[in-house]
C-alpha cells in the first residue's frame, strides 16, 4: 500500500489497537453497506439493561412527538435512588446518520449519571437514508423541547440542561443548539460536541488525510453525508441545521466544548467551528488529541490519550454544570 | 466505528491469537512507548491486571489502563501460578487467577521482551544513533554524525547482522547477549520493519560468520556510511534462511549448495554467499508470488519439497535416495513424475538455476515475518 498524502502519525498505543480491529472493520462503508453494517451491529438495546442494572441506573422509555408530530421514543436515564432536582443533559447518539440507536456510547453517559447525578434523556431519532434530513436534526430537537417542557417532571434543573453528543451525535446536537437559538426553544447551559460531524462539503485537508485509513474514513463520511442529504450533498441547498459548519453565525450559542483526534476526518472541521464561535464571541474548549483515530475514546479506552480525552470532557460538564 | 465494534475487549480465553498479540507489541515497542504503555497493552490483552517489578519499584495497569497501586504487603514479586517471565533487572507478569487462557504465555512473554528494549532504548544506549545509519530515507550527512557519535569510520567496511528481536530473553542490552560473540562493543538496536521487530548488529568486515549465532542474516560488506544497504541485505537473508518447519530438506539446500552454512531454524545466513543470485531475489520479491514456478512449489507439501531439495542438490539420483532413505528406483520414479508436474527438471543445469530461485523466493513469500 502506497501512501502519498501526509497525514498526523497515529499514536503507536491507538495504531496497536486499529491492528487488532483491522479485520472486524471494512476501512470504507459504501451505501451498499448500510443494510450489513445495520445488522451486524447488536440489536438494539442488547446488553443495555445489564449494564444500566450493574450500574445502579433506572431506564424509562417514553413515546413523543418527533418531527411533523410522529412518534419517536426517548429513554430517560437517570440513579435509582435520585430524589429532587439536578442537572440535565440530553443525548443524541452517534453512527454516521446511518446507524447506530439511542445506547451507542453509553458507557459515557454512564459516568455522567453517576459521577454528576445526571439525568439523561436520549433520543431514538430517525435514520437516513429512509429518513433523510431534516427529519434526525428535527426529531433531535422536538427530543429536547419535550425534554425542557417535562424538565420538572424529569428531576431537570431547567437552568442546568445541556446538549451532548459524538459524532454524527456531535453534528446534530450543533444543529439542535441551532434551531433552539434561532426558534426561541429551550435555553441550553452548554453544547458537548464530541468529534462532531458538522461539514458536508468533502473539502478540508483532514478529510483527503484520512482516506483509506484510520476509522470513519473520507469515503464512510461521504456515505454518511449522501445518506442524509442525497443529491443535496456539497451544493448551496443544505441547510445549517443539517451542517453546521455551514453556519454563517455562531453568535448567541450556549458554551462549547469540542473535541477530536489529529488524524480524523472531522479534525479540521471541528477545529474551524471552534475557531467561528470564538470569533462570534462564544466560550469554547477545543481539545484536539495527537494521533487519535475516530471515536478512539470508545474504541481504546485503556489508553492514556482516550484517559485523557474523557477526563477533559467531564471536567468541562462539571465546570459548566457548577458541580 | 464504535457503533459496530464496541470497545476493544481481550483475547479470546480459548483460542490462540498469537499474531494478534506479536503485532500489538511490534507497534507500541516502535512506537517507542514507555513501561506503563506496554502494561496496559498485556492487561487488556489478558483481561486481567499486568505487572512488572524493574529497579526494584513495582509496577501495575488494569485492563481499563488505569495504574493500580502495588500490594499492601509490598511483595516485589508476582504470586506463584501467575504466568510470570524475568526480564533484565527484575519481572513481569500477569494476575491471572483460575484456569489460565490460550494467549497467557504468548502475552507474558512479548511483555518482557519489549520492557527489556524499551528499557534498553531508554537507558541511553546509542541506539537512536544506529537506528539512523541504517536508515535509508536519512541524508549521507546525518547518517555520518551517527556513525561519529557510535566511533564508526564512514570510510571502513562493516557488515550489519540482522537477529530476530525475541532472541535473548532478558538480555536486549548488551550485545554479548543478544547472541553475538566476541564482540562485547558492537553497536546494536532494535529497528521496527515491515517483518517485525529486528535486532541489528554492526560487524567488522571478515570472519563475522563465527561471531554470531543463528538465527541470522548477515547482510553484505559496505562502507560505514552506505550501511543502509548492508541492512537491507541482512533483513533479506533472514528471511532466507532455512527454516526447520519447511522440511528437512532444507538442510540439504543450505550445505549443498553452499547458500548457509547451517541447516536448523538457527542458521546463520550469509547474503555475500548468494552473489547475484541475491540481486535477483531483490528484484524479483515483489512479484514472487505470481511466478508460475513458485506457485508450482507453494502447491507441493513439505515431503515432497524434501525430495526435491536433496535432487536438486545431490551428485546423484542414488546419493539422494540415501540421504532421503529411499530405494533409488522409486526415487527415479518420483524424480521423472515431478520433472513433468514442474515442467523442467530440477537435476538439469537451467533446472537448478530455476528451483534454486523459485524455492529462494517461497521463503520470502511463505513466511514474511523475520522473527
Amino acid at each position: 500500500m502506497t501512501e502519498t498524502v501526509k497525514r498526523p502519525p497515529f499514536d503507536p498505543e491507538l495504531e496497536a489497537v486499529l491492528t487488532l480491529l483491522s479485520d472486524q472493520v471494512p476501512m470504507s462503508i459504501t451505501p451498499e453497506m448500510i443494510p450489513l453494517m445495520r445488522q451486524a451491529a447488536p440489536a438494539p438495546g442488547v446488553g443495555v439493561d445489564d449494564a444500566l442494572t450493574a450500574a445502579g441506573i433506572v431506564r424509562r422509555d417514553v413515546t413523543i412527538p418527533g418531527h411533523d408530530g410522529d412518534e419517536i421514543e426517548v429513554s430517560v436515564l437517570s440513579r435509582q435512588d435520585r430524589t429532587g432536582v439536578g442537572p440535565g443533559i440530553y443525548y443524541t447518539h452517534g453512527g454516521g446518520m446511518i446507524m447506530g440507536d439511542r445506547f451507542v456510547g453509553l458507557d459515557l453517559l454512564l459516568g455522567w449519571i453517576d459521577d454528576f447525578d445526571a439525568v439523561v434523556v436520549t433520543v431514538e431519532y430517525r435514520l437516513a437514508p429512509e429518513f433523510p434530513d431534516p427529519y434526525p436534526v428535527r426529531d433531535c430537537y422536538a427530543g429536547l423541547v419535550w425534554t425542557a417542557e417535562h424538565a420538572a417532571e424529569l428531576g431537570i434543573d431547567p437552568d442546568r440542561l445541556i446538549i451532548a453528543g459524538g459524532s454524527a451525535g456531535g453534528g446534530l446536537a450543533a444543529g439542535t443548539a441551532l434551531i433552539a437559538r434561532d426558534e426561541s426553544g429551550p435555553a441550553l447551559a452548554g453544547q458537548v460536541l464530541v468529534y462532531p460531524m458538522l461539514d458536508d462539503r468533502d473539502q478540508t485537508v483532514s478529510t483527503t488525510q484520512i482516506d483509506g485509513v484510520g476509522v470513519w474514513d473520507r469515503g464512510s463520511n461521504r456515505t454518511g453525508w449522501s445518506a442524509l442529504l442525497g443529491d443535496r450533498r456539497g451544493t448551496d441547498d443544505v441547510s445549517v441545521y443539517a451542517a453546521p459548519a455551514r453556519a454563517t453565525d455562531l453568535s448567541g450559542l450556549p458554551p462549547a466544548f469540542i473535541d477530536c483526534g489529529s488524524a480524523e476526518v472531522f479534525r479540521d472541521e471541528d477545529v474551524a467551528y471552534a475557531s467561528a464561535l470564538w470569533a462570534a464571541g462564544v466560550q469554547a474548549e477545543l481539545h484536539v488529541w495527537p494521533g487519535g483515530f475516530h471515536g478512539f475514546d470508545i474504541m481504546a479506552p485503556h489508553t492514556v490519550l482516550a484517559r485523557s480525552m474523557r477526563a477533559a470532557r467531564d471536567s468541562w460538564i462539571e465546570r459548566t454544570l457548577g458541580i | 466505528m464504535q457503533e459496530l465494534v464496541g470497545r476493544l475487549t481481550a483475547l479470546d480465553p480459548e483460542a490462540s491469537e498469537t499474531l494478534k498479540v506479536v503485532a500489538y507489541f511490534d507497534v507500541l515497542v516502535g512506537g517507542g512507548v514507555g513501561l506503563q504503555a506496554l502494561l496496559r497493552g498485556a492487561a487488556l490483552l489478558s483481561g486481567t491486571v499486568a505487572g512488572a517489578v524493574v529497579a526494584g519499584r513495582t509496577h501495575r495497569a488494569g485492563p481499563d489502563g488505569a495504574r493500580r497501586e502495588a500490594p499492601a504487603d509490598g511483595g516485589a514479586d508476582p504470586h506463584e501460578g501467575w504466568p510470570s517471565r524475568p526480564v533484565d533487572g527484575g519481572r513481569v507478569w500477569i494476575e491471572r487467577e483460575g484456569r489460565p487462557h490460550a494467549n497467557d504465555d504468548m502475552v507474558v512473554e512479548r511483555l518482557a521482551l519489549a520492557v527489556d528494549l524499551v528499557r534498553a532504548r531508554h537507558d541511553g544506549e546509542p541506539a537512536g544513533s544506529l537506528g539512523v545509519v541504517l536508515d535509508a530515507t536519512r541524508e549521507v550527512a546525518e547518517r555520518r554524525t551517527a556513525l561519529a557519535r557510535l566511533r564508526l569510520d564512514p570510510a571502513r567496511e562493516y557488515r550489519v547482522a540482522a537477529l530476530p528481536a525475541s532472541r535473548g530473553e532478558a538480555g536486549a542490552r548488551s550485545a554479548g547477549r543478544s547472541g553475538v560473540a566476541g564482540a562485547p562493543g558492537a553497536p546494536s538496536t532494535v529497528v521496527a520493519t515491515p517483518y517485525g521487530l529486528v535486532r541489528a548488529v554492526v560487524l567488522g568486515r571478515a570472519g563475522s560468520e563465527a561471531e554470531v549465532f543463528g538465527p541470522a542474516g548477515i547482510g553484505v560488506a559496505r562502507p560505514g556510511d552506505q550501511l543502509p544497504e548492508s541492512f537491507r541485505t541482512a533483513l533479506l537473508a533472514l528471511r532466507l534462511r532455512p527454516r526447520r518447519d519447511s522440511g528437512r530438506g532444507d538442510q540439504g539446500l543450505g550445505n549443498n549448495t553452499g547458500l548457509g552454512n547451517a541447516g536448523h531454524d538457527d542458521a546463520v545466513f550469509d547474503a555475500a554467499d548468494l552473489g547475484v543470485t541475491l540481486a535477483a531475489v531483490s528484484a524479483l520479491e515483489p512479484v514472487a508470488a505470481q511466478q508460475p514456478d513458485v506457485v508450482a512449489l507453494a502447491r507441493l507439501d513439505a515431503r515432497t519439497r524434501a525430495v526435491l531439495d536433496e535432487l536438486a542438490a545431490a551428485e546423484s539420483v542414488r546419493a539422494a535416495a540415501t540421504v532421503l532413505g529411499m530405494h533409488h528406483s522409486t526415487l527415479q520414479v518420483r524424480h521423472d513424475h515431478l520433472t513433468t508436474e514442474l515442467g523442467y527438471d530440477p537435476r538439469s543445469l537451467p533446472g537448478r538455476a530455476r528451483f534454486l530461485l523459485a524455492r529462494l523466493l517461497l521463503r520470502l513469500v511463505e513466511d514474511g515475518s523475520a522473527g
